[in-house]
C-alpha cells in the first residue's frame, strides 16, 4: 500500500547527499507517489567530485543532482534550491553570496512534518538545522557524516507533539552546541574555495548513506514497530575498517518512561 | 543486553561487571571498585576514548568520579562523523 505523499529535504548535495538523493527518490517514487524530495546546497560540483559524488554534468550541484534524478522520478517532484544555510544574523547582512547564491535560514526552510536528511560536511551548518527543528512540534531530522578514514555515524532526532522523543544531538555531542568548523555558507567564495576537503573515502560515504536510507525505510516508510525500534536506535556508529557497528539509544527519559494510569 | 545480563549474573556476588561502549566498539570488563574516570583510563588505548569523551549511563550523563555500578552500560559518546 502506497503512503501519503511526503516532503522530505536533502541538505548537501555530495559526497553523501548525491547517493542519498538516489535511493531516496527510488523509494519515494514507488512508496509514496506524489511526494516532494528538496535539494538543498550552495555549492558547485568540480571535476575531482567525480571521485565520489554521483552526478553526471558541472554547475550548481543541486540543479546537477536535480538532472540525475529527473529521469527516475516519473511522480516526484525534484525540487532544486541552490542556497547556503547560514544563521539569521548572518542572512540580515548578506542575502546572497558573492556567485548569486541565496542565503537562507533553517528556519525558512523546515516545515511541520518534514523529514530532513542534513548531509552537509560541517556541524555549523548542521548545528543550525538541528536548532531549527527543535521549534517546530513534529520533524525528523537525519544527520550522517564520516572521517576520512572508515568510521561513519548516523543521528536521528525525532519530534512529536512539541517534544524531542530522540533528543537533540546537542545533548550528547558537543560539537553540535560548540561547532568548532566554519560553515562555508558563511564564508566569502575564496575562502571557501581554501577549505580543505580532505581526502574521503567513496565507501564510506555510501555506508553513510545506505544507513540512512535504512532509517528512511523504517522511519517513513516502515511499519510501527520498525519505526519504534528505528527510534530505539537513533544513533549509530560503524567502522568499516573493523567491520563493526552498534547503535545507541539516544530517547529521552521522558519518552522512556512508561504513562503513568489515571 | 543479553550478553550483559547473563555476565552479570555469573558474576560472583561484589564484582561488578559493566559494558563499555565507545563508537561501535564496546567490551564487558571488571571494573569493581572503580570509579568512571579510572575505566576510561583503563580503556582508553583499547577502545580510543579521548578525555574530553562525555560519559552517559542511559540518559543520565556521569561523572568521571562516579563509581561503577554492576550491569551498568557506560557509553563515551564519541564525535560525529564531519565530512560528508
Amino acid at each position: 500500500m502506497a503512503h501519503s505523499p511526503k516532503r522530505v529535504i536533502v541538505i548537501g548535495c555530495g559526497g553523501i547527499g548525491t547517493w542519498l538523493s538516489h535511493g531516496l527518490v527510488r523509494a519515494l517514487q514507488f512508496q509514496a507517489p506524489m511526494s516532494a524530495l528538496i535539494l538543498v546546497d550552495g555549492d558547485t560540483f568540480q571535476e575531482k567530485n567525480f571521485e565520489r559524488q554521483a552526478f553526471e554534468v558541472m554547475g550548481l550541484k543541486s540543479h546537477s543532482l536535480r538532472a540525475s534524478l529527473q529521469p527516475i522520478a516519473l511522480n516526484t517532484f525534484v525540487v532544486s534550491q541552490p542556497a547556503w544555510i547560514v544563521s539569521e544574523e548572518f542572512v540580515k547582512e548578506i542575502a546572497e553570496d558573492d556567485e548569486g547564491v541565496a542565503n537562507i535560514t533553517a528556519e525558512s526552510l523546515l516545515q511541520e512534518g518534514d523529514y530532513v536528511f542534513c548531509v552537509v560536511d560541517n556541524y555549523a551548518a548542521r548545528k543550525l538545522v538541528f536548532d531549527a527543528a527543535a521549534k517546530l512540534n513534529n520533524i525528523d531530522v537525519f544527520t550522517g557524516g564520516n572521517d576520512e578514514a572508515l568510521y561513519g555515524s548516523v543521528y536521528h532526532y525525532h519530534r512529536r507533539d512539541g517534544r524531542d522523543i530522540t533528543s537533540h544531538p546537542g545533548v550528547y555531542h558537543d560539537e553540535f552546541v560548540n561547532p568548532d568548523d566554519k560553515n562555508p555558507g558563511e564564508l566569502s567564495c575564496q575562502e571557501r574555495a581554501e577549505l580543505d576537503g580532505g581526502t574521503q573515502l567513496l565507501a564510506v560515504n555510501m555506508a553513510v548513506a545506505s544507513a540512512l536510507l535504512a532509517k528512511a525505510a523504517h522511519v517513513i516508510f516502515g511499519t510501527e514497530d520498525q519505526k519504534a525500534k528505528a527510534i530505539e536506535n537513533a544513533e549509530i556508529f560503524f567502522d568499516l575498517s573493523m567491520c563493526e557497528m552498534s547503535s545507541s539509544d539516544r530517547r529521552t527519559e521522558e519518552a522512556i518512561l512508561p504513562v503513568p494510569a489515571l | 543486553m543479553s550478553n550483559m545480563e547473563s555476565s552479570s549474573s555469573s558474576s560472583s556476588k561484589d564484582s561488578v561487571k559493566i559494558r563499555v561502549k565507545y563508537g561501535a566498539s564496546s567490551k564487558t570488563i571488571d571494573a569493581t571498585g572503580k570509579t568512571v574516570g579510572q575505566v576510561r583510563t583503563e580503556m582508553a588505548t583499547l577502545l580510543g576514548i579521548p578525555k574530553e569523551a562525555k560519559a552517559f549511563s542511559g540518559t543520565r550523563e556521569v561523572a568521571d568520579d562516579e563509581m561503577a555500578t554492576d550491569g551498568m552500560n557506560l557509553e563515551y559518546v564519541k564525535k560525529t562523523g564531519e565530512k560528508g
